[in-house]
C-alpha cells in the first residue's frame, strides 16, 4: 500500500484564517467596544439584507461549467497510448469545475483567501474512460472596487497539477506543471451568491520547481469558466 | 457572534463532517481503495498535493503503451455491408433502409457534380428529388462494386469516435438533365453509437493521411 503523506501544513493555513475570524470577536472584549463597533458597521451598512457587508472570515463553494482549450502537451499526457498524430493544434473540451474559498476578508472591498480551484475534464482515449482534473492552489483575492455596486474582479494564481483518476475515485497519475493564473470578473448577485466568469492559462508540460528558472506561464490548458459561489462570512 | 458567522462556522464545520464521513466510510473497502479515496478528498481541498507526496505521480508502464489491434478485417467487412445496403437502397429508390446507413449528426455532407449539400433534411431532399425525374435518371449498380484504400483512424480528442475513409463507386447527375452516372466518390464512414454508418460523402472530413493507412 502506497504510503500517504498528510498535508499538516494546510490545516495550519486554515486554522490561521479561523483565528483572524474569531478575533474580530476576541478584540471586542467590552460591551461598549462591541456596540462601537456594530454602530459603525450599521453606519456603513446599506439596506438590501446586508448585501455589501463581507468583513471577516470566509468560506466559499463554487461549482462551475466551462470550457477548456488545450494544446498538444495535454492531449500526449491524457493518451500517451494514442499511436497517431495529433490530429489539430488545438482541443477544445466541455468542463465542470469546483472551487473551495477559505479566507478573509480585511474590509468590505477586499477579501484575501486560499483557494482549491479544481477543473474536471471527462476524457476517453482508445483504452477507456478517464477525468482528467486540472487543479490548482493558491491565493486568491476579490476586489470590490465600487462601494455603490456589488460588481468584483477575481484574481487567483498558485500551483497547478495534471491528475487523472478513473472514475470515480482510482488515481491513475499525476504531473506537476507550475504556475497558474486566473482573472475575471464576477457579480454579488444577493448575499452569499456570486456568479463569476473567469479565465485561467496553466501549462501541461510537467513542470520541476526545484528550479525556479522552470516556472514559466503558457497557454497550453486555457479554461473559461462560469462558476457560482456560495460565499458565507 | 453574529448570524452569518454562525452560519459560515456552521458550514465548515458541515463540510468537514462530509469529508471526514466519506473517507471513514472505507470500512468494507480495500486498503487500495480507501487510500484511493484519501487522496481523492486530499487532492479536492490541496490539488498541490502530487508536489509533496511523489507516490501520486505514477509512471505508466512501458508495456501499457502497446499499440491498440485493430481488427481491419472485421471493421472493414461491416463497412462494406453498410455500403453494400446504401448501393441497393440507393438503386431501390428505398429512402428508410438508405436512411439507415446514413449518421445523420449534424456536420453530414454529400457531394453532387454542382457542389456540396449540407444536412440531412438537404440530403434527403437532393436524393428524392432525383429519383423522381425521368425513366433515364435510374442508377444502375454491379455486383462487384466494393470500397478501396482504407484510412482508419482511431476515437481521438477531437472526434470521440472512429472513422474511416475509403473510395468507392457513387451515383451523380448531370446538371441539364437528370442523368444517372457513376464515378468514384470519397466516403466518411464514422463508428458513432457502435455501428458504421455514411456520414459524408465527397465531403470535407474525408482523410487520407499516412498514418492511418489500413495495412
Amino acid at each position: 500500500m502506497t504510503k500517504i503523506v498528510p498535508q499538516y501544513h494546510y490545516v495550519g493555513f486554515i486554522m490561521a484564517f479561523l483565528l483572524l475570524f474569531l478575533s474580530d470577536t476576541i478584540m471586542a472584549f467590552g460591551i461598549e467596544d462591541r456596540n462601537l463597533i456594530y454602530k459603525q458597521q450599521n453606519l456603513i451598512r446599506r439596506p438590501k439584507n446586508n448585501l455589501g457587508q463581507r468583513k471577516g472570515f470566509i468560506f466559499g463553494l463554487g461549482a462551475g461549467v466551462g470550457n477548456v482549450n488545450f494544446a498538444e502537451p495535454l492531449a500526449e499526457y491524457w493518451g500517451s497510448t494514442y499511436d497517431g498524430d495529433w490530429p489539430d493544434p488545438r482541443g477544445t473540451t466541455s468542463a465542470f469545475a469546483t472551487e473551495i474559498k477559505v479566507g478573509h476578508a480585511f474590509s468590505n472591498q477586499f477579501i484575501l483567501y486560499y483557494t482549491s480551484r479544481i477543473s474536471w475534464m471527462p476524457l476517453s482515449n482508445l483504452y477507456r474512460d478517464t477525468m482528467i482534473a486540472n487543479g490548482t492552489a493558491g491565493v486568491g483575492m476579490m476586489i470590490f472596487p465600487l462601494k455603490s455596486t456589488d460588481f468584483y474582479l477575481v484574481g487567483s494564481t498558485g500551483l497547478a497539477a495534471l491528475v487523472t483518476w478513473e472514475p470515480p475515485f482510482k488515481l491513475e497519475r499525476a504531473r506537476p506543471t507550475g504556475l497558474s493564473v486566473s482573472g475575471g470578473i464576477g457579480f454579488e448577485l444577493v448575499r452569499h451568491l456570486n456568479i463569476d466568469f473567469t479565465v485561467n492559462y496553466g501549462n501541461a508540460h510537467s513542470t520541476q520547481i526545484d528550479d525556479t528558472n522552470e516556472i514559466v506561464l503558457t497557454d497550453e490548458i486555457v479554461t473559461f469558466l462560469v462558476t457560482a459561489h456560495l460565499l458565507f462570512y | 457572534m453574529t448570524e452569518s458567522k454562525v452560519i459560515s462556522l456552521a458550514t465548515t464545520v458541515l463540510l468537514l463532517i462530509v469529508m471526514l464521513s466519506f473517507v471513514s466510510s472505507c470500512g468494507d473497502l480495500s486498503d487500495e481503495e480507501t487510500t484511493d479515496r484519501i487522496r481523492f478528498a486530499e487532492f479536492f481541498f490541496f490539488p498541490t498535493a502530487p508536489y509533496i507526496d511523489k507516490s501520486y505521480i505514477e509512471e505508466v508502464p512501458t508495456d501499457e503503451v502497446a499499440s491498440l489491434e485493430i481488427d481491419y478485417e472485421t471493421e472493414i467487412a461491416e463497412i462494406q455491408d453498410v455500403y453494400k445496403t446504401f448501393i441497393d437502397a440507393y438503386v431501390d429508390k428505398d429512402m428508410d433502409v438508405l436512411s439507415e446507413t446514413f449518421d445523420r449528426a449534424s456536420s453530414m455532407e454529400f457531394g453532387t457534380t454542382t457542389g456540396i449539400v449540407y444536412g440531412w433534411v438537404n440530403i434527403k431532399s437532393y436524393i428524392e428529388a432525383n429519383w423522381i425525374g425521368p425513366g433515364e435518371a435510374e442508377c444502375k449498380s454491379e455486383a462487384n462494386w466494393k470500397l478501396t484504400d482504407f484510412y482508419y483512424r482511431p476515437k481521438n480528442v477531437k472526434y470521440k469516435y472512429a472513422e474511416v475513409s475509403a473510395k468507392g463507386p457513387m451515383f451523380y447527375y448531370l446538371v441539364d438533365r437528370p442523368y444517372c452516372f457513376n464515378e468514384i466518390g470519397t466516403y466518411y464512414f464514422t463508428k458513432r453509437s457502435g455501428e458504421w454508418r455514411i456520414h459524408q460523402i465527397d465531403g470535407t472530413r474525408y482523410f487520407t493521411d499516412p498514418q492511418y493507412n489500413v495495412p
